[in-house]
C-alpha cells in the first residue's frame, strides 16, 4: 500500500503559537507534525527526515526563519519543499525578504486555525 | 475515576468538528441527487409533452395515457421542487452552523492553548513570557505592558512591555481614573469606540478571589485587528484569573527557594485536614 501520510514542520520557538498551529494542523488527516524550537533545530530535523511542507516563523533565537529559509533553498535535498512564513502585518521587509528568498506563502498574525489549515492544503495540494 | 487527558480533550474537538463536516457533506450529496432526479424528470416531463402534442386526438387511449403520465410527472416534479428548496434551505443552514462551529472550535482552542500554557510551568520568567505571548499572538496586540501590583506601595508595577521600552514605564497609583480603578475595582475597562483615541483600549486586572495581583495594559492592537472580538473578550476573562494565579504561583514558588522546589506531602496533608 502506498505512504499517503505527509509531514509538515513547525519552527516556532513561543511554545503558544506552536501548540496553536500544531492543534490546527491536527485537523488535516494526511498530515503528521513535526516540532522545532528554531532554524538550527529545525536543520537537524530535516535531516533525519523527509518533509512535505515547512512552517516557520521570523524571529527565532539562535536561526531566524529567514536564514533557515535561505540554507534550506540552497540544500539539494529540500530545495523544493514549500516553505509558509508566520509573520506581523506589519514586519513587511521581513516578509519580502523570506519571499524573496524563497519562501512560497505567509500567515500574519494573529493565526487563526482555517488560514492555517486553507495555505498548507493549497500548497500540499490537499482538497 | 479516569481523568481526561489533553489528548482526549483536543480529540474531541476535532471528532465534533469532523461529525459536523460529515453531516454537510451528506446534505450537499442530497441536493445533488435531488439536482440530478430534477433534471432526469423535467426531461421526461419535456419529452411527454412532446409525444402528447404529436400524438392523436382526444379519446385516443395513447393520448390519454400520456396526458395521466405528464399529469404524474408534473406532480412528481412539484414534490421533487419542494424538497429541493427545503433541502436547499436546510443546507444554508448547516452551511451556516458549519461556519459557526468551526468559528467556536477556533475559539476553544485558542482558550484551552492559554489556560494549558499558563499553567504549564511555575518558572515566574516563563509565565511572564506564556502572558505575553497570550497577549501579543492570541489577541494580536501591538503594545501593552504587564504590572504587577506592590501591596506594601499600593502602586502597579511594570514587570513586562512590548512595543514600549519597560524603563520608560512609571508604576501606577490606583487612584488613576482608568488603570487604578479597574485593578481596586477588579472590573475590566474597555475604551468606547466612540470615544478619542487616547489612553488604553483595555485593561485587564489580574486577580484571585483573596486579592490583586496587578493588570494588563493594552494599549495598542496590530495594525490588521480592527476591534476587540468575542473571544479576545473570554482570553480576558481567562487572563484576569488565570494569569493572575499562575503568576501568584510561580512568584510564591520562586521566593520559597530550593525548600519550595518540591512538594511536601506532611504539608499538603495537614492543609486538607
Amino acid at each position: 500500500m502506498a505512504d499517503t501520510q505527509l509531514h509538515a514542520l513547525v519552527v516556532e520557538d513561543s511554545p503558544t503559537m506552536r501548540q496553536l498551529i500544531v492543534f490546527a494542523l491536527s485537523r488535516v488527516k494526511a498530515l503528521k507534525v513535526v516540532e522545532a524550537d528554531d532554524g538550527v533545530d529545525a536543520l537537524k530535523k530535516l535531516s533525519q527526515q523527509h518533509f512535505d511542507v515547512l512552517i516557520t516563523d521570523i524571529n527565532m533565537p539562535m536561526m531566524d526563519g529567514l536564514k533557515l529559509v535561505s540554507m534550506v533553498r540552497k540544500d539539494e535535498v529540500h530545495k523544493d519543499i514549500p516553505i509558509i512564513i508566520i509573520t506581523t502585518e506589519g514586519a513587511q521587509e521581513d516578509r519580502q525578504r523570506a519571499l524573496s528568498l524563497g519562501a512560497n506563502a505567509y500567515i500574519t498574525k494573529p493565526i487563526q486555525a482555517p488560514q492555517v489549515i486553507s495555505k498548507v492544503k493549497e500548497l500540499l495540494k490537499l482538497t | 475515576m479516569t481523568m481526561k487527558t489533553d489528548a482526549d480533550g483536543h480529540e474531541e474537538f476535532v471528532n465534533l468538528f469532523e461529525k459536523g463536516l460529515s453531516f454537510t457533506k451528506e446534505i450537499l450529496a442530497e441536493n445533488e441527487r435531488l439536482r440530478f432526479r430534477m433534471a432526469t424528470l423535467e426531461a421526461e416531463v419535456e419529452l411527454a409533452r412532446r409525444q402528447s402534442g404529436t400524438a392523436g386526438p382526444a379519446g385516443d387511449p395513447l393520448v390519454d395515457s400520456l396526458r395521466r403520465q405528464l399529469a404524474e410527472l408534473e406532480a412528481e416534479r412539484t414534490r421533487l421542487l419542494s424538497s429541493f428548496r427545503e433541502v436547499e434551505t436546510l443546507n444554508r443552514d448547516y452551511q451556516q452552523r458549519y461556519s459557526e462551529i468551526e468559528n467556536e472550535h477556533n475559539n476553544l482552542a485558542h482558550l484551552y492553548i492559554a489556560s494549558y500554557q499558563l499553567h504549564s510551568t511555575l518558572s515566574f520568567r516563563e509565565v511572564v513570557q506564556v502572558v505575553s505571548e497570550i497577549v501579543i499572538n492570541l489577541i494580536g496586540v501591538a503594545r501593552f505592558a504587564l504590572y504587577l501590583f506592590d501591596g506594601k506601595s499600593e502602586l502597579l508595577e511594570p514587570i513586562a512591555a512590548e512595543g514600549v521600552e519597560l524603563s520608560a514605564l512609571r508604576p501606577i497609583d490606583l487612584k488613576d481614573p482608568i488603570v487604578g480603578k479597574a485593578a481596586r475595582t477588579k472590573e475590566r475597562y474597555l475604551r468606547d469606540a466612540a470615544a478619542p483615541a487616547t489612553g488604553p483600549v483595555a485593561v485587564v486586572p489580574l486577580a484571585t478571589l483573596e486579592s490583586l495581583v496587578g493588570a494588563i495594559v493594552i494599549d495598542k492592537l496590530l495594525v490588521q485587528k480592527a476591534e476587540l472580538s468575542p473571544v479576545d473578550f473570554e482570553l480576558f476573562n481567562l487572563l484576569g484569573v488565570h494569569a493572575a494565579t499562575a503568576l501568584s504561583s510561580a512568584l510564591l514558588r520562586e521566593q520559597t527557594g530550593p525548600e519550595g522546589q518540591s512538594l511536601h506531602l506532611s504539608r499538603a496533608r495537614a492543609l486538607l485536614a
